[in-house]
């Protein structure tokens, strides 16, 4: 064990990597700062640029620049009433009444501490907790596989979406775009029509860009959004009475960050539903909730625990089943599976020393969070006053670059047009993009699992119950499915 | 663009029933039960169910709702020329990129946006030039990704 980490650490130790780490913090903090660009978008673009490093800074540059981009979602939040990325958006008003009260020094010193101690929880429990269950893991068969796949898209529909039925058609969309091409038990080309770029399948980076970037440059072209308004004065002390602020609120922090770690291991929910929960809950449990939303620091400090330690937690089944835990992980096994580190419970064995590298990594990032961040906050009006109408354009110049560079293929960027389109229609309509993201990556694991394990069951269908673990996950999975049907029922007879 | 439940419910059932109806022309593995038709029909059914269930949500709770809305912001002659201006230059790129090549199509792909969107016409030029030139060394010299040269294709490096 103390060799490997010893190994990895002279990983980190390479100036290459650490230049690559600051240099994607700094990106991070800007992409996370700049509203209409968020965390996802920002790791979609650096597929093509990481493509071509070796895995550990490749991965190391998606880690920081994920941290990053979440704590400095915060920044135009609390100074703007504007959320950088979805996931600050739980506790902008909050934030932003602060900062009218001329404590926006305080909210987002809060906020970067408290991101910082979160990312911190969520790094240690995945370090901890990720080998554990892959050690758990290890003798699971294709039901298992079936049933955790089913599980973790269940979750997507049913947590993920404020409409399952949305959620629903929107898994059913990324499941079919999987169906499409040779990747299948009979080898057989499905849904190509002849053609010969269909073959091979739809590749997932185009699909992402697409989806997260082309998106957002639609939704700003037709928003006759022209710039923001400038930020106000000076945001007065940052880290002044921090220090009793985590004092006085422990249970917070605690509670945020292991409700983020959770909510992130669960597939398709991510940061941003971790900070609107731990809001929530972090308003229910106070001794004074009735200061919650007149600028009221608590609940920002639970809550922007929460959306950092999502981040840690979504690795965990990403690493140890492939199953993402949000739309960030989804990206990131795509790029683990591209430079040889691919993901299942066999991982911690395999490829012990670049993983061990990048959970210090993760460490790292979280502590350069805290000068980098501090550095962020001061750059504030600078970073605000980029015109998005110079930012924009450039931004899809580089989607397209971006596509087309991972297969030097035009039709992956005729793809992420598409993608960029549907994505647009998509949430005007109320369909979460999460789920298509997952069942994207799942759909082709979900697939193989059901087929050989109706093969090997002969088409009994209670096969998938006989095995403990498979029988308790698959009871659980249907679980999920039936008891809000019953209970609907119910309720209609009693109103009948 | 808003779509009504009813609309996108009948959409996505009759993209259902195709899909089911084309799975079952995909060859059947001699001596097993499942082979690459079971998956696609299951998702086919699943979008004819999903399909019912929006007609019905949709003729309950919202029946008078045209099926068709514009969004709001479509409204605006302008911003609907900004959106629509999006996928056209990213197919005309398409169409143009291996004649023109990448540094002056890209230089007019950016230009043409900057002045839609409102920025003032030197500033736009350069900027334009600017950031497709970095954009090339970025990927072509750094990356090694093969962008082509076009008409430039004499002064490649």
């Amino acid at each position: 064990m103390f060799d490997i980490l010893l190994n990895a650490l002279a990983l980190i130790a390479d100036p290459y990597v650490l230049l690559v780490v600051l240099f994607s913090a700094m990106y991070g903090l800007f992409m996370g700062a700049v509203p209409g660009l968020s965390a996802t978008m920002a790791v979609a673009l650096l597929v093509p640029v990481t493509f071509f490093m070796p895995p550990v800074p490749a991965i190391a540059a998606m880690v920081t620049a994920t941290a990053m981009a979440i704590f400095s979602g915060d920044i135009p939040g609390c100074l703007l009433r504007i959320p950088g990325t979805p996931s600050s958006a739980a506790y902008v008003d909050e934030a932003h009444a602060m900062t009218l009260k001329g404590e926006a020094g305080k909210a987002l010193g809060a906020g970067l501490v408290c991101s910082v101690l979160g990312g911190l929880f969520g790094t240690l429990v995945l370090i901890f907790f990720a080998p554990v269950l892959a050690e758990f893991a290890l003798d699971f068969s294709t039901y298992e596989y079936f049933w955790l796949v089913l599980l973790g898209l269940t979750c997507a529909i049913f947590i993920a979406s404020e409409s399952p039925l949305k959620g629903f058609v929107s898994l059913l969309i990324g499941l079919f775009v999987t169906t499409i091409g040779m990747n299948n038990p009979g080898g057989f080309p499905r849904f190509t029509f002849g053609s010969g770029d269909l073959l091979g399948g739809l590749s997932l980076i185009p699909i992402m860009v697409g989806m997260f970037a082309v998106s957002e440059v639609l939704r700003y072209a037709i928003s006759s959004a022209k710039g923001f308004e400038r930020v106000g004065s000076n945001v007065g002390p940052i880290f002044s009475g921090i220090g009793r602020l985590v004092v006085k609120y422990p249970v917070s922090v605690l509670r945020g960050s292991s409700l983020g770690v959770v909510v992130g291991a669960l597939p398709g929910a991510g940061a941003d539903i971790a900070a609107y929960i731990s809001y929530g809950l972090s308003k229910k449990f106070s001794k004074e909730p009735e200061k919650f939303g007149t600028g009221h620091v608590e609940g920002i400090v639970e809550a922007s625990s929460a959306n950092n330690a999502s981040l840690g937690g979504a690795w965990i089944p990403a690493l140890v089943f492939g199953i993402p835990g949000d739309s960030i992980t989804a990206i990131v096994i795509g790029v683990l599976y591209m430079k040889n580190l691919n993901p299942g419970p066999t991982i911690f064995m395999v490829n012990p020393v670049p993983l061990y590298a990048i959970f210090l990594i993760f460490i790292l990032a979280n502590l350069l969070m805290l000068p980098l961040g501090y550095a962020a906050i001061r750059l504030a009006r600078t970073v605000l006053s980029v015109p998005r109408n110079i930012l924009m354009p450039i931004i899809l110049l580089f989607c397209l670059v971006g596509s087309y560079s991972i297969q030097n293929s035009f039709f992956d960027v005729g793809v992420t047009l598409a993608f960029g389109l549907i994505a647009y229609l998509m949430e005007e309509n109320g369909f979460p993009l999460a789920p298509t993201i997952l069942g994207i990556i799942l759909g082709g694991m979900l697939e193989s699992n059901l087929v050989s394990s109706l093969i090997k069951s002969d088409g009994h269908l209670l096969a998938f119950f006989d095995r403990p673990i498979a029988g308790t996950l698959g009871v659980i999975t249907l679980a999920i499915w039936i008891i809000p049907l019953v209970l609907r029922l119910i309720r209609s007879r009693r109103t009948a | 663009m808003k779509v009504s439940d009813v609309l996108t419910g009948l959409f996505l059932g009759l993209f259902g029933l195709a899909v089911l109806l084309y799975s079952q022309t995909f060859p059947h593995i001699p001596g097993q039960d499942f082979g690459p038709r079971a998956f696609p029909s299951v998702i086919g059914v699943g979008f004819m169910i999903c399909a019912v269930l929006l007609v019905r949500q949709g003729l309950a709770r919202h029946p008078r709702d045209p099926w068709l809305k514009l969004a709001e912001e479509f409204r605006s002659a302008h911003a609907t020329f900004r959106f629509w201006l999006v996928p056209l230059m990213v197919v005309l790129y398409l169409v143009f990129i291996d004649l023109i090549g990448f540094i002056i199509l890209s230089a007019l792909f950016l230009l043409f946006f900057f002045l839609a969107f409102g920025v003032r016409s030197t500033k736009a030029l350069l900027i334009a030039i600017a950031s497709s030139l970095v954009i090339f060394y970025i990927f072509y010299s750094l990356l090694h990704v093969p962008l082509p040269w076009g008409v430039l294709e004499p002064f490649a490096w």
